[in-house]
């Protein structure tokens, strides 16, 4: 009778062991599942930002002062370039009723509140006024206007493309074959030969646990990978385990002579 | 009393309970890591789907691109003759030995798929609106090209995917096709015919067929927008122009019309840069043009075409041998005629010269022009120039002898300042004179007087008016019947500069064939008494020529069998008179008869008819004459004969293969403007021009694109009754030839799928220009629009990455369309290096 008291305790115990174990593989696969699906979520991110990118257009003319144009970390985008943003035009427009081109722009906004976060933004408006283009139009009203992302805007969230991006790096290769944060084609009179990117994404629980960001480390474009790299590391221990890093690098399809 | 279990069933017990726990812990990790890796193999396979999708794109571009650059670039240093159409390259090659001109087609699309087993529609319905098409916007329309297979060692297959190889599945498959823009109307160009700028500037092409309702509100909307609110930057962004439904749908039903870019190589048959029809080097924009500063170079570069018996369309055949067969030193004739037109049209008038123009002179030294006065051989030259010509020379003599002995004889030069000449009239009393008889007059150059015109000294534009004046000779001297005469602007220069001289032979003294016989009348009066009128009412015989332009050689000039026409239209004058219709033929009207209104000059730059003081079109070298001293001193030349812009003649003959309008690939005009880079991209490049060869490889069956054909003849002025732009760009595309009674079209490549050759051979085509001499007016008005290839091209491109399965069956892991623009830009010369750009790129999947 002992015996078997012994052994149903073990078995017992060899149960609730396996059921712990059951179980937490099962955790750990819905983690894993999680994981993947921001996993894929952010490399689809990444595609369709690297193929925008890759479709911006110049001036039919050359004449980069007059027409579409790049524009890096522009001065009036610098709430929400987190270390950088982009805005240029695409043939994109969703609906091109009355133009395909668009202004597109992509960068990393910190929404505050009872719950803050940060979020990547993606933004789209046909141009449908070139005119539009002139002076220093890309501002945070623009911005606001049509990616505010947050619920009360028309549609909702409007402009929020994914959740729990921390920062955005960009830096444009010049004609030169020189690297730069900052980049105006209206200025360097062509688009940059090519566009490289990298942002920061956690998982919803470690991003819960993040009310601040470190300080954005974007100083040498020559070394983004390490600035990255270190505001990765800067970040809090449970922050830092569910961080992942999507970099991608575009050549512009539109060459200029 | 109680049994105890045998301790061997405890020990199998337990091992059993612990066998399961492992077994379940081994179970439960093993679902766990493999469920781990089935998750981030399938984000990687995802992700390497869109990319390895995205690079069958990439391999349909590069095929496209290797295709053309195959196609149109410097082969073992020569380029092949070249033209494109939506679809395809295609080269030209003439067969020397056949005298057949050959068409070669070079896919630019991945071929036609019969069913979608074996291809795909690129222009399959947009997911977001399928009323809509990807590329022409109408779903009905379909593009069905073939899948190209692609292995996992980068072989490819077109029949099919294959079987499966396990060490070299299928990986994945693409399709394309290729448009060219310059088959394409251009928004950023194309506006509606106005007087505002020269007939070659692309703005003339008139957007109205744009409109359903047949109006220019669209247009003129367009036109707006871009001015107002930028260039449009890509096809559908002409969109912006709408102002209301109906014209969005207009848009939209024009589509696959419409681009926002084009441009056309400026090169000939022969891959060189044309010749710009203007005096300026900074005009030219550095190409060749006719440098008055180098005369004889010019003079080269012009008879080397003409000369030359590679054409495509007509190997073995030359301009030489046509109009100057035998006498290959006069084909210089030709070339200054073109010289000399495009040197008056940019020529002003000034106070001293009343807009006529000094010709040029020289003569052949080998093959060499030399630019000199002389006149002294059988090959002398002389421009056709903007002025009078001689057309009648007449004498009389007293017949009573003066008391001194001497007798008087009375001269009369008839002047006669053509129709079409470009000028609107002359003062004679501004012009001196020169009439050498046999050595025996006077030969000095003396002042024209008002006493010696008659009736009087105003010469308007086609009339006639005689120059006389009377001179005594000793009885011994009188002349015996040999005359030159030169006709020389007064005060010009100190040495007046003849604009007229017949014949351009020297007088030698016992030769009568080089100069002019002339016909003595002997008058019943002395001199007197005898009045120029008088004198002229006794004259019996004159010798006179039929074309006034045609005067240069002794044996143009003929001997009237009796009387004379002194002071009006010639007695030979054969206008009106049925034309040798025989090639090379003469000008002719729409009955067959000799016409002169292709004997045509440019005003004075700056005047009336000539504002712009340049050449306006191309064909206006029909007005180029091509029968003047064509042939040796002893022979006349041909009258009323320029180029013929026209189809030929049934009656003439099927050797001569070389039309006339093929010389107009030698040329080009001025740019329109050339600090407008939407005009002018590039040197030797133009934008806004219209590509003749619209047929839609290999979908011709089911698509047609007519609406540029139709917008380019649309609002044309002079046109002759009946002119229908609908028809006539029908005629074009369906390349239905001309069936006159004075016109025979005739197209040079006669394959089923044929291309136009050069641009002027839209002249072959019915009721184009086969209604005589007048209609090529219509041309002068679209010629200049046309070109038979681009340099702008669009690839439609569709990549698929596949997984082969065991059983040879494919499966389809992602996809990826995109349709890209391209442009070809031609560097530096002989041979010029050709490149390719990407000037925009636009995905399509979505």
């Amino acid at each position: 009778m002992l015996e078997l008291l012994v052994a149903m305790a073990i078995l017992g115990i060899l149960g609730l062991l396996l059921s712990g174990l059951i179980d937490g593989m099962f955790r750990g696969a819905g983690v894993a599942s999680s994981n993947a699906d921001r996993t894929e979520r952010a490399g689809m991110i990444a595609s369709r930002m690297a193929r925008d990118l890759k479709s911006m257009i110049a001036p039919l003319t050359g004449n980069m002062t007059n027409g579409p144009q790049f524009l890096l970390s522009p001065g009036g985008l610098s709430a929400v370039s987190r270390p950088q943003s982009v805005i240029f035009q695409a043939p994109l427009a969703r609906d091109d009723s009355v133009t395909d081109i668009a202004t597109v722009a992509y960068f990393a906004r910190w929404l505050p509140g009872v719950l803050p976060r940060s979020v990547l933004c993606r933004l789209e408006v046909p141009l449908v006024d070139p005119s539009f283009l002139a002076g220093s139009w890309a501002d945070m009203a623009f911005v606001d206007a049509f990616a505010p992302a947050v619920s009360t805007a028309n549609p909702p969230f409007l402009g929020l493309l994914e959740e729990n991006v921390l920062a955005l790096w960009i830096r444009a290769v010049a004609a030169d074959g020189s690297l730069t944060y900052s980049y105006d084609s209206r200025l360097q009179g062509r688009l940059p030969t090519a566009v490289d990117f990298a942002f920061v994404v956690v998982d919803a629980q470690a991003a819960a646990n993040l009310s601040t960001l470190p300080p954005f480390n974007a100083v040498n474009p020559v070394n983004m990978e390490e600035e990255v790299q270190a505001f990765v590391n800067a970040l809090p221990e449970t922050t830092r385990r569910g961080a992942r890093v999507f970099r991608a690098s575009v050549s512009m399809a539109v060459r200029q002579p | 009393m109680m049994t105890h279990l045998p301790p061997r069933v405890h020990a199998r017990g337990s091992a059993l309970l612990i066998s399961l726990v492992l077994v379940a812990i081994a179970t439960v990790v093993l679902v766990a890591t493999f469920t781990r890796v089935r998750v981030s193999s399938g984000i990687m396979r995802s992700v390497a789907d869109g990319v390895s999708a995205a690079l069958m794109v990439n391999e349909a571009e590069n095929a496209a691109i290797a295709t053309l650059r195959a196609q149109t670039t410097d082969v073992g240093g020569t380029t092949p003759v070249w033209v494109s159409r939506p679809g395809e390259i295609v080269i030209l090659e003439a067969d020397p030995g056949t005298g057949v001109m050959t068409a070669s087609p070079s896919a630019l699309h991945s071929g036609l798929a019969t069913n979608y087993d074996e291809g795909i529609n690129l222009n399959a319905a947009r997911l977001s609106t399928p009323g809509l098409s990807l590329i022409s916007g109408d779903p009905a329309q379909e593009f069905p090209v073939r899948w190209i297979y692609v292995r996992q060692d980068g072989s490819r297959s077109i029949s099919g995917p294959g079987p499966y190889i396990a060490s070299n599945p299928v990986i994945g498959r693409f399709a394309y096709w290729t448009d060219d823009e310059s088959t394409k109307l251009n928004t950023n160009l194309a506006s509606f015919r106005n007087t505002n700028t020269v007939p070659s500037d692309p703005r003339q092409i008139s957007l109205r067929p744009l409109s359903s309702s047949d109006d220019l509100l669209l247009a003129q909307a367009i036109e707006q927008t871009r001015a107002t609110g930028g260039i449009f930057q890509t096809p559908l962004d002409t969109r912006r122009a709408s102002q209301n439904a109906q014209q969005a749908a207009d848009l939209e039903a024009a589509r696959f019309s419409l681009t926002h870019t084009n441009h056309s190589p400026e090169s000939t048959f022969f891959n060189e840069p044309k010749i710009v029809l203007t005096t300026k080097a900074a005009v030219a924009n550095g190409r060749p043009y006719i440098n008055l500063d180098d005369i004889p170079g010019t003079v080269a570069l012009i008879n080397r075409y003409l000369t030359r018996t590679d054409w495509p369309i007509a190997p073995g055949k030359s301009y030489q041998g046509k109009f100057y067969a035998g006498n290959p030193d006069r084909i210089t004739q030709l070339s200054l005629n073109i010289i000399e037109y495009v040197r008056a049209s940019e020529t002003p008038a000034t106070a001293l010269d009343m807009g006529i123009t000094v010709p040029i002179r020289g003569t052949m030294s080998g093959s060499t022009f030399v630019v000199n006065g002389t006149t002294g051989s059988a090959n002398s030259f002389r421009g056709m120039n903007r002025g009078p010509r001689l057309t009648e020379l007449a004498m009389w003599r007293a017949g009573t002898l003066n008391p001194d002995g001497t007798r008087t004889f009375r001269i009369f030069l008839e002047v006669h300042l053509p129709a079409n000449i470009g000028l609107a009239s002359i003062d004679l009393t501004r012009l001196s004179r020169y009439t050498d008889v046999n050595s025996s007059m006077n030969p000095a150059r003396t002042p024209v007087t008002a006493a010696n015109c008659f009736p009087d000294a105003i010469l308007p534009a086609g009339e006639y008016r005689l120059i006389t004046w009377t001179q005594n000779l000793p009885a011994n001297t009188w002349p015996t019947g040999e005359a030159r005469l030169r006709l020389a602007i007064f005060n010009q220069q100190a040495q007046p500069a003849a604009i007229d001289l017949a014949p351009l032979e020297s007088l030698p003294v016992g030769s009568p064939t080089t100069s002019i016989p002339i016909p003595i009348t002997t008058g019943t009066t002395g001199a007197t008494t005898a009045t120029a009128a008088q004198a002229i009412a006794e004259i019996t015989r004159s010798v006179e020529v039929d074309d006034p332009l045609l005067n240069g050689r002794s044996t143009d000039w003929v001997v009237s069998a009796s009387g004379h026409t002194l002071a009006g239209a010639n007695s030979i004058r054969t206008v009106g008179q049925p034309a040798v219709t025989s090639s090379p033929e003469q000008d002719m009207d729409k009955q067959g008869n000799i016409t002169d209104v292709g004997m045509v000059h440019p005003a004075p730059a700056g005047t009336v008819g000539n504002l712009a003081g340049a050449v306006q079109s191309i064909a206006e070298l029909g007005h180029i004459h091509t029968g003047i001293q064509v042939a040796a001193a002893s022979q006349p030349g041909t009258p009323w004969r320029t180029l013929r812009l026209q189809p030929r003649h049934p009656n003439a003959v099927t050797s001569d293969t070389l039309p006339d309008w093929a010389i107009l690939d030698v040329f080009a005009l001025p740019s329109a403007n050339l600090s407008d880079p939407l005009i002018n991209p590039f040197p030797g490049s133009s934008g806004g021009k219209i590509n003749l060869n619209s047929r839609i490889q290999p979908f011709a069956a089911t698509l047609t694109r007519s609406l540029p054909l139709e917008a380019l003849l649309t609002d044309l002025t002079n046109l002759p009754t009946g002119f229908d732009p609908n028809l006539i760009a029908g005629n074009i595309i369906d390349r239905v030839p001309s069936n006159e009674s004075i016109a025979q079209g005739r197209f040079f490549d006669t394959s089923p799928e044929a291309v136009f050759s050069h641009p002027a051979e839209v002249i072959e085509a019915a009721g184009m220009a086969d209604r005589g001499e007048s209609s090529e007016q219509v041309l002068k008005q679209v010629i200049d629009h046309l070109r038979v290839k681009g340099s702008v091209f669009t690839i439609y491109s569709v990549g698929q990455a596949l997984v082969q399965e065991p059983d040879g069956g494919i499966v389809v892991r992602g996809e990826d369309r995109r349709m890209t623009m391209l442009e070809r830009r031609e560097t530096g010369t002989a041979p010029a290096v050709v490149t390719f750009r990407t000037i925009l790129s636009k995905p399509l999947n979505r």
